[in-house]
């Protein structure tokens, strides 16, 4: 069970090793906080829906299996788009329709399919919040490179004193080349662990 | 006339899909590695989101805002392009069975292309007509299959070139957008 | 046709859980809203005040007016929504709040698309302090570089350009709904007053 949850963490981590959600992970890292917020909203849907399909996956017949799996995952979506636009008014601004986006976030059909239909309910959720949480973690990493590089804070704290910002790690550029730069880190780092 | 040039030039240079919004980057990335694939996937995108926009917005005006039932908007958008999807996918195979192998899983990816659903979402914030909002999902597209053209023809030089070991496939394939979403913000302004 | 019939089943329940979550969160969502507005406007007036002390009004255009009076019901600020096309990124849209007599409290950007770190400074307190006081009569609305009296953000003329005029014309809205209706004057003498606080 611990393993199901630690997978997602670091080795199997789905943007830094499988390389999915992408459009998220670079749309909202412009600061820790929003980072933070599209990766616990993201885990709520992963949980959700990770349960639910596990629950039912015996009786959904093939044939519609896709689109069943889209409805439930659009409805925990719904559900938590919902609740923010409720009780984070300004998480629901800065993140715009990157949270309804959840929904096409291939890390939540891609853990539908390939673990939660077809495993039980409880290694199910521990697969989602392993996933969820390995997601946060490379949110948390590439928006706060971005925040502190690009506007000189951290969670709104200003971290570097006089030294003015490179403004262009908030924007696109900035976000690709960051993204770019650890990726190729985490590949530096495995192929040393591999060799070494 | 002129609006429609507006919307046009705005959405494939300044405000492109994958460069500006950050739309559509695992099919940009996934199947940028040869021109000629590259250019099919542009064309599918194209087809879908256009169709699904032109399908979509009445779908929010007359039934999802009269009936306030909003909150079933993401659920119908997919499904919407869920179908789509598949009946695009079934007609390829029928109509040119060798680009729908080379297409290959990309194709049913497209669903979840977050490009379709975003756009879809996008058309209906702006006080946009019915057709202005088609138009502006067919120009978007035509910025995203633009963008991916550009990418290809790279990405088929760097096969080539001497990358870094580590910087190989995607950290370089990332960087090169990042140049590239350089240039394009030199489009800003464009418009006054 | 069970294939049908799962897939439908699944809508449902999908629809009844939506609409469930709908209803307990509306009244949530609804707060929310009203809350982040009150607080905007908060912001831009220099004076203390509460929500009861808010009244909302539309003008025959569709415009909205928020009145801040106080406890005797006497006008103190009208804060008002302006927007104009000409910002570097487009759209700009101000919460502007002026005085009854039509001096410039402050304002906050809504929304805009402006350059971060160039365009966006129209946000800051550097940029937006000089408009304080302002009115239409004892100021230029124009940049130093139109011959105007304000001060531009160096790099983004065409952004501090573009909220220049929104301003001014929110002014304008102003004038014409709580000074110049105002009066009981007869026309002719409406168009005197009007032609001489324009030069």
């Amino acid at each position: 069970m611990w393993k199901e949850f630690k997978k997602g963490i670091i080795k199997e981590n789905p943007v830094l090793s499988a390389l999915l959600g992408l459009c998220p992970t670079l749309a909202v890292t412009t600061t820790v906080k929003n980072g933070i917020g599209m990766g616990l909203a993201t885990i709520f849907v992963l949980i959700g829906s990770n349960a639910v399909i596990s629950l039912l996956a015996r009786h959904i017949p093939s044939k519609v299996r896709i689109p069943s799996y889209i409805v439930i995952i659009a409805t925990f979506v719904t559900i938590v788009d919902l609740l923010v636009q409720a009780f984070s008014p300004e998480l629901n601004k800065s993140l715009g329709i990157f949270i309804p986006l959840i929904v096409v976030n291939c890390i939540v059909l891609g853990r539908a399919e390939a673990f939660a239909g077809r495993n039980r309910f409880l290694p199910s959720i521990m697969d989602a919040l392993g996933m969820g949480l390995g997601f946060t973690l490379a949110l948390f990493l590439l928006s706060s490179i971005r925040e502190i590089l690009g506007n000189g804070t951290f969670l709104g704290f200003h971290v570097l004193g006089n030294i003015p910002p490179i403004l262009v790690f908030i924007l696109p550029p900035g976000a690709f080349i960051s993204l770019g730069f650890i990726i190729a880190a985490v590949s530096f780092l495995s192929a040393k662990r591999r060799n070494g | 006339m002129k609006d429609y040039l507006l919307i046009m030039i705005s959405a494939i240079f300044i405000n492109n899909v994958i460069f500006a919004r950050f739309l559509g980057l695992c099919p940009y990335l996934g199947v940028s590695k040869k021109f000629s694939t590259a250019w099919g996937m542009g064309m599918a995108v194209t087809f879908v989101m256009t169709v699904s926009t032109a399908i979509t917005f009445p779908l929010n005006r007359y039934i999802l805002l009269p009936f306030h039932i909003e909150y079933m908007r993401t659920v119908m958008f997919i499904l919407v392009i869920a179908s789509l999807v598949q009946i695009v996918e079934i007609v390829l195979k029928k109509t040119s069975p060798s680009l729908h192998r080379s297409l290959g899983i990309y194709l049913p990816l497209i669903t979840t292309n977050c490009a379709i659903l975003g756009m879809a979402l996008l058309a209906i914030k702006g006080e946009y007509s019915f057709f202005e909002a088609v138009f502006f999902a067919f120009s978007s597209a035509l910025g995203f299959t633009l963008a991916i053209l550009i990418f290809s023809g790279i990405r088929e030089r760097l096969d080539f070139a001497n990358v870094p070991e580590n910087f190989k496939n995607v950290p370089i394939a990332l960087i090169t957008a990042a140049l590239l979403a350089m240039s394009f913000m030199g489009f800003a302004g464009l418009v006054k | 046709m069970k294939s049908v019939f799962v897939l439908t089943l699944i809508g449902f329940f999908s629809a009844l859980l939506l609409y469930g979550t709908n209803k307990i969160a509306e009244k949530s969502i609804e707060k929310a809203v009203a809350k982040a507005k009150i607080q905007a406007l908060k912001k831009i007036f220099p004076f203390k005040f509460e929500s009861e002390n808010i009244s909302k009004v539309q003008d025959k255009k569709g415009r909205t007016f928020f009145e801040i009076k106080d406890k005797k019901g006497k006008l103190k600020g009208i804060a008002l929504e302006v927007s104009g096309e000409k910002g570097y990124g487009g759209k700009i849209e101000v919460l502007m709040a002026v005085s009854p007599k039509g001096k410039v409290f402050d304002y906050c950007i809504l929304s805009h698309n402006e350059t971060p770190g160039l365009g966006s400074k129209i946000e800051e307190k550097s940029f937006r302090k000089q408009f304080k006081g302002k009115d239409l009569k004892n100021y230029k609305w124009k940049v130093k570089q139109d011959k105007g009296d304000v001060d531009a953000i160096t790099g983004a003329t065409i952004s501090s350009r573009a909220i220049t005029d929104i301003l001014e014309n929110g002014l304008k809205i102003i004038k014409f709904r709580y000074i110049e209706e105002g009066k009981k004057c007869g026309k002719n003498l409406k168009k005197e007053s009007s032609k001489r606080t324009r030069s």
